[in-house]
């Protein structure tokens, strides 16, 4: 640490930095990747391990099977009921079939209003059927949920006949079982994840604009942990562990290494995103990790999309740990039966039922690499950090250099140069820290917050000199377009309707012009000099200002999303380092060229793209493209939904950061050089 | 001389015996009375409440020190306790499980889930609080419980809630400060409770209708509750002198369904383990009782065994209620045994319940471990308003605000007719509040409150402190007008048969709502091993550069300046060699002068 007090020993540091500034961004980026890519060998993660020890998983035998309670029958008069009337759940049914085991059988109703006119102002009303198994001998002071959606005949997703039928034979079990000590809430909702958030809300009294939770009738505890089940009526091949949550949460490690422990126990299947473990004896070799790798991936890119995989999902937001068990059903092949799950739902819950504490012990923030290994926080920040280094190093390197440059300048003499003086230089050292501070504080909160922030370091920034008063135009446009792009949604919804254009159209249409209308605004914003437009910013202030932004950026989304700050970092950051305005045409197109494919719109759209493979095999380009320019504005307007349904921030992000701090780099390529 | 001592000798000696026992028999008249019941009341939802109820009631007051000095049937353990502290009322419940109102109506003796312990002081006494903490730790040995944590920091001195259940001048039981009530929810309560509480009855658990009280059975119930109750009532009915009563009751819920396969069928031997086979010598009034109530509303056949000795059909308020009563005494003499039994021809079937006319529920909102709610529902189904009193204590780290209570009644704001709020203190004291407001007819009563959760001192969190933190239960009271679902014995007298003869119009109900547990922001406690390591590190790896900064003097000097040879001396005995960093400095500075002189040259060129 010599360096802080000797001046000299610190320039010999920062000048090194600044001298081999291009080979160490080049060698930190390339390092970081290669070893957050390596993280999925089994060289760098580790075994996963039960840290609770109150859970004892396993320890009992499972007993479960349909006792007094023909399941085929009941699967069948459930496949009727539901036949009856294609649009409409029976929930009447359902409801006397949990008040028959005896339990305290509730209906909750509630009403959907959807955001940005969809349904015009009107309501889509639901139902929600729960039923709550007392504990004996405590006094409903923790609970404990077991869910299913319940989906219509016609609906396009897989039937969960089999997990309300598996659920109806568990509570007639657990119901006689005297060791509970915590309430289990069987819960089947209605309209997916809609119902799950009406009942969530609904249960902690939470009143929200867009879903109006009726009132429960009923309530327990606390709830400690949920248990989501899809499982469809038949055999089983294997199960599938989902646990990615809104905004990319995670639940505590323990829960997914219980469901996996219980599952290895009963002999059955278990994968993640449907990628099977690789066998002990592989998993050494290049195959190997080649397999893990795509399994750590997939797992990452669910997690960076920010959105439920399931109706589990909701719950990570209310500190409630969950995780969907999906059935996986194929036909010829599978031999799992309903009561095979029953033992392994079982098991879940006696462990569960064990806990004496919430989940606490185990990892919140980690990446799996398959079932049994996982990467934790402490392992997967290092290469993350060596990926974000070369913009920050970029960001030094530049700062010292305008300091060199009017020292130089100084030396020879010349005259009529922008200039700072050293100690002013220190003075808006400190600034910057101090933007820095107050930007990371904002980071978490509202975006508007961080607007006035932004507006108030402008402010400070008047003080500091002309050098940062240069760029101030820029950046407060860019935000302003940020701006805009937040607010954007409603007021094209609004205005959708004059036009006569379906909704999701409008808003995707909107969002594309307001894209376009942002491409274009270096030249509203440039002055005209000898060689056409062109902005008059000092660039490597304005560059270095928006490094140190971006780095901020993707280091506080890594505490929140690893994977979204992982996929954004690794595309953003070569292009973001690299850019700067030059006079070689061929160079210059081919940044803005490099600028335009990392630019939110196209990554966006690149993100359809990856998620149409995943869905289905690629056939042709060209219905790749379309069918991936569907997806987008289909996703868009989800995405959008889900913010004012769940309170998803992905587009709160995208549009008050990644946008602003893209512009920025886009002025960059259009300023003069020096 | 064997001869001399006839038959006539034997008869007198013992008409002398008998003389002098008759005697002695005359001068101890008992003063004392024990009387053992039990209520058996089969519920709708196919559970079975089996409340079993000891009295004693002896011609005695704890305001006459030297009326407990013979003790016959009132236990001297207790005794003592209550002359000690001069204790005028005493209620104590130590229960497991919450009383489910919305299935089971109203339970003869209420009380929340753990323990609760609120007792009136004779006016003499004269350092309550005093008293109070040393009666609480005689209490904690008594009943092998925790009461011992009824500190002032969870004492509270409930205004209008509690009143005394016996007898006491309107003076005296408007006066709050004789009174202290707490409550500890997170006290589990089994076994060892269970035990202390049997040896206070006079025939302990060897006879009598305590021989079905196996603690196995009993703690795998659905609800179990003990308690204490002793209050000084009137010894005849013109009033002239006090009794003190004291009521040992014991309520446990069982659902029978589970075990017989969906019937609701029962005995006593199935449920307890053993039937009844004697009766307590000792009890003047031996009976057991069953509620009909819910067996003639079910369709179902039902038969009892063995048939009861006598069915007593009455009115209580408007509701006509019918118990079947069976006699220990005489069922044992002519059967050997009384094994309670009911049979139902068919299986149970679950329907719509009715609930009582007022019950409640009390949840916890909002997520986060900043800020939460509490949220209580009150639900009145009579067609009549009513006057309720809610009570809430608040542990001190779940800070309340004040202007954040609320009652609401279908939307409209509900003004209380009073309020008493004790704020809370850190550490010290609980949030208190009462509340008294009307209950509309048919309507749903809903109180919320908004509260900040304190963040700890690390020492202050108990082992299991992810857990959560307890929450006492709210308590409601208020007079029903009708006894629908109403069990509890007339206020008036002492025995559970004498509801049988109850005429009165109005009821006295409370309510214990649940207890709540709510989590606090708890640091992770194996950080602070993590964090000294680091913090450590950290200081010794910057402690030396940093301390070198702040502490080293810098020293502008001119380098044209002659330095003096002494000074040159001196200089080259420092280990660091200050002219360097000197000369930095002033080379910094020139190049700040510049710089400065350079601005305003070209400022000058630019305004030229």
């Amino acid at each position: 640490m010599g360096f802080l007090s000797n001046p000299k020993q610190r320039q010999k540091i920062i000048d090194a930095v600044s001298k081999y500034n291009n080979k160490l961004c080049v060698l930190c980026y390339v390092a970081g990747v290669a070893w957050f890519l390596a993280l999925a060998s089994p060289y760098l993660n580790a075994q996963t391990y039960i840290s609770e020890n109150a859970l004892l998983p396993g320890v009992v035998g499972n007993e479960f099977h349909f006792t007094d309670f023909d399941v085929n029958a009941v699967l069948k008069e459930l496949q009727e009921e539901l036949k009856k009337d294609k649009g409409k759940l029976p929930r009447d049914w359902l409801y006397s079939q949990f008040r028959m085991i005896g339990l305290d059988t509730y209906m909750q109703n509630y009403s959907i209003k959807y955001p940005l006119h969809i349904t015009r102002g009107q309501s889509v009303p639901g139902q929600n059927v729960y039923a709550i198994l007392r504990a004996r001998r405590t006094a409903s002071t923790e609970a404990i949920v077991m869910s299913t959606p319940f989906r219509p005949k016609g609906s396009d997703l897989t039937q969960t006949t089999g997990g309300i039928v598996l659920m109806l034979g568990l509570a007639r079990h657990f119901r006689k079982q005297p060791y509970w000590s915590k309430d289990i809430i069987f819960l089947v909702t209605d309209h997916e994840q809609i119902g799950m958030q009406a009942w969530l809300e609904g249960y902690h009294l939470i009143d929200a604009d867009y879903i109006k939770p009726g009132e429960l009738p009923g309530r327990s505890g606390p709830i400690q942990a949920a248990i989501n089940l899809e499982i469809p009526s038949g055999s089983l091949k294997s199960f599938d562990l989902k646990i990615q949550g809104l905004n990319g949460q995670l639940p505590n490690l323990d829960l997914f290494n219980l469901a996996v422990k219980i599952c290895n126990k009963e002999g059955a299947d278990v994968t993640l995103h449907q990628q099977h473990n690789v066998h002990s004896n592989k998993a050494w070799t290049l195959d190997g990790f080649q397999h893990t790798l795509k399994t750590m991936l997939k797992m990452m890119w669910s997690q960076a999309m920010g959105l439920p995989t399931g109706n589990h999902g909701l719950f990570h937001q209310y500190h409630i740990e969950a995780l969907t068990l999906q059935g996986i059903h194929k036909k010829k092949s599978g031999d799992i039966g309903l009561d095979t799950t029953g033992k392994i739902v079982e098991g879940i819950f006696r462990s569960l039922n064990n806990l004496l504490e919430r989940f606490h012990q185990s990892f919140f923030f980690y990446i799996l690499s398959s079932t049994n290994r996982y990467v934790s926080i402490g392992m997967y920040m290092p290469p993350f950090g060596l990926i974000c280094a070369p913009g920050l190093i970029k960001a030094i390197a530049l700062w010292v250099g305008l300091g060199k440059e009017t020292k130089n300048k100084e030396a020879k003499g010349e005259k009529g140069e922008k200039t700072e003086s050293g100690k002013e230089e220190v003075a808006s050292d400190t600034n910057d820290q101090d933007r820095e501070k107050s930007e990371e504080k904002t980071d978490d909160q509202e975006a508007e917050k961080e607007i006035s922030s932004d507006e108030e370091d402008e402010e400070e920034s008047f003080h500091a000199g002309s050098g940062i008063l240069s760029t101030v135009p820029l950046l407060f446009s860019s935000t302003l377009m940020g701006l805009l792009c937040s607010m954007g949604p409603h007021l094209l919804a609004s205005m959708s309707g004059s036009f006569r254009m379906h909704i999701e159209d409008g808003i995707f249409y909107g969002f594309l012009a307001l894209f376009t209308a942002s491409l274009i605004f270096p030249k509203m914003v440039g002055r005209k000099t000898s060689k056409g437009k062109k902005l008059l910013f000092d660039w490597q202030l304005l560059k270095c200002i928006g490094l140190i932004f971006q780095s901020l950026v993707l280091f506080s989304l890594s505490l929140m999303n690893i994977s979204l700050a992982f996929f954004l970092g690794v595309v953003i950051i070569p292009i973001t380092v690299i850019v700067h305005p030059t006079s070689n045409r061929c160079l210059l197109w081919f940044q803005k060229l490099l600028l335009l494919l990392v630019s939110p719109a196209v990554l966006v759209y690149l993100a359809a793209m990856v998620g149409t493979l995943q869905e289905e095999k690629f056939t042709s380009l060209v219905t790749l493209l379309s069918k991936s320019w569907a997806n987008l504005s289909r996703g868009l307007l989800l995405t959008l939904v889900d913010q004012y349904f769940f309170g998803s921030w992905i587009f709160i992000v995208f549009s008050f950061s990644v946008l602003p701090t893209w512009l920025v780099f886009w002025g960059i390529a259009f300023c003069e050089p020096t | 001389m064997d001869a001399s001592i006839g038959p006539w000798h034997r008869t007198r000696c013992l008409l002398y015996f008998k003389i002098i026992f008759l005697f002695f028999k005359v001068y101890a008249l008992p003063d004392d009375t024990f009387s053992e019941e039990l209520l058996v009341k089969p519920f709708e939802s196919g559970q079975v409440l089996f409340h079993f109820q000891f009295t004693t009631l002896w011609n005695a007051s704890t305001a006459e020190p030297g009326s407990f000095t013979h003790y016959r049937l009132f236990p001297k353990a207790l005794g003592d306790v209550l002359v000690k502290y001069q204790v005028q009322e005493l209620h104590l419940s130590l229960t497991q499980g919450l009383w489910r109102y919305e299935k089971w109506g109203y339970p003869p003796e209420d009380a929340p889930p753990g323990v609760e312990l609120w007792v009136w002081f004779l006016p003499t006494v004269s350092n309550i609080d005093k008293t109070w903490s040393d009666l609480v730790n005689a209490l904690s040995g008594l009943f092998c419980a925790s009461l011992n944590f009824m500190d002032s920091k969870s004492t509270v001195l409930p205004r209008w809630s509690f009143r005394p259940m016996g007898l006491a001048s309107e003076y005296y039981s408007f006066d709050s400060r004789f009174m202290r009530y707490s409550a500890l929810p997170k006290e589990i309560v089994c076994t060892e409770n269970l035990t202390p509480w049997k040896k206070l009855l006079p025939c302990l658990s060897r006879v009598g209708l305590a021989t079905l009280l196996n603690a196995m059975k009993l703690y795998d119930s659905y609800y179990s509750s003990l308690g204490i109750h002793v209050r000084p009532v009137c010894r005849t009915q013109t009033c002239t002198d006090q009794s003190i009563e004291l009521k040992q009751t014991l309520s446990v819920v069982f659902d029978p369904t589970i075990s017989s396969s969906g019937y609701q069928n029962w005995q006593l031997r199935s449920l307890f383990g053993d039937p009844l086979t004697s009766q307590c010598p000792l009890a003047s009034i031996s009976k057991v009782y069953l509620d009909k109530a819910h067996l003639q509303s079910s369709d179902a056949t039902v038969t009892l065994y063995p048939e009861p000795d006598e069915v007593v059909n009455f009115t209580r308020g408007r509701e006509k209620l019918t118990y079947a009563v069976w006699d220990i005494g005489r069922q044992i003499s002519r059967h050997q045994q009384l094994n309670l039994a009911i049979h139902y021809n068919r299986k149970i079937h679950y329907g719509e319940i009715n609930p009582p006319p007022v019950y409640a529920q009390r949840f916890i909102t909002g997520f986060g471990l900043e800020k939460g709610g509490i949220t209580s529902i009150i639900y009145n189904n009579l067609d009549t308003n009513l006057t309720a009193i809610y009570m809430e204590t608040i542990p001190w780290f779940l800070r309340l605000y004040f202007s954040s209570i609320t009652i609401t009644n279908h939307g409209i704001v509900v003004k209380p007719y009073k309020i008493h709020y004790v704020p809370g203190k850190d550490r010290a004291r609980n949030y208190q509040l009462e509340l008294v407001f009307r209950l509309r007819p048919h309507s749903v009563t809903k109180i919320s409150m908004q509260f900040e959760r304190a963040f700890l001192k690390w020492t202050e969190y108990p082992p299991d402190a992810n857990h959560g933190f307890y929450v006492n239960s709210a308590i409601i009271s208020t007079v029903l007008p009708d006894a629908y679902n109403y069990t509890a014995s007339p206020q008036t007298s002492s025995l559970l048969g004498d509801s049988t003869r109850d005429n009165s119009t109005e009821f006295f109900l409370r309510l214990h709502t649940e207890t709540l547990l709510v989590s606090l922001p708890t640091p992770d406690f194996s950080m602070p091993y993590n964090v000294i390591c680091l913090a450590c590190t950290v200081v010794a790896i910057v402690f030396g550069s940093i301390h070198n900064l702040t502490t080293r003097r810098f020293i502008a000097v001119d380098p044209d300046k002659q330095v003096g040879i002494i000074q040159k001396i001196k200089n080259k005995f420092k280990r660091n060699k200050p002219e360097e960093i000197v000369a930095e400095l002033t080379a910094s500075e020139s190049v700040d002068q510049k710089n400065e002189s350079d601005i305003k040259t070209k400022k000058k060129e630019e305004m030229g």
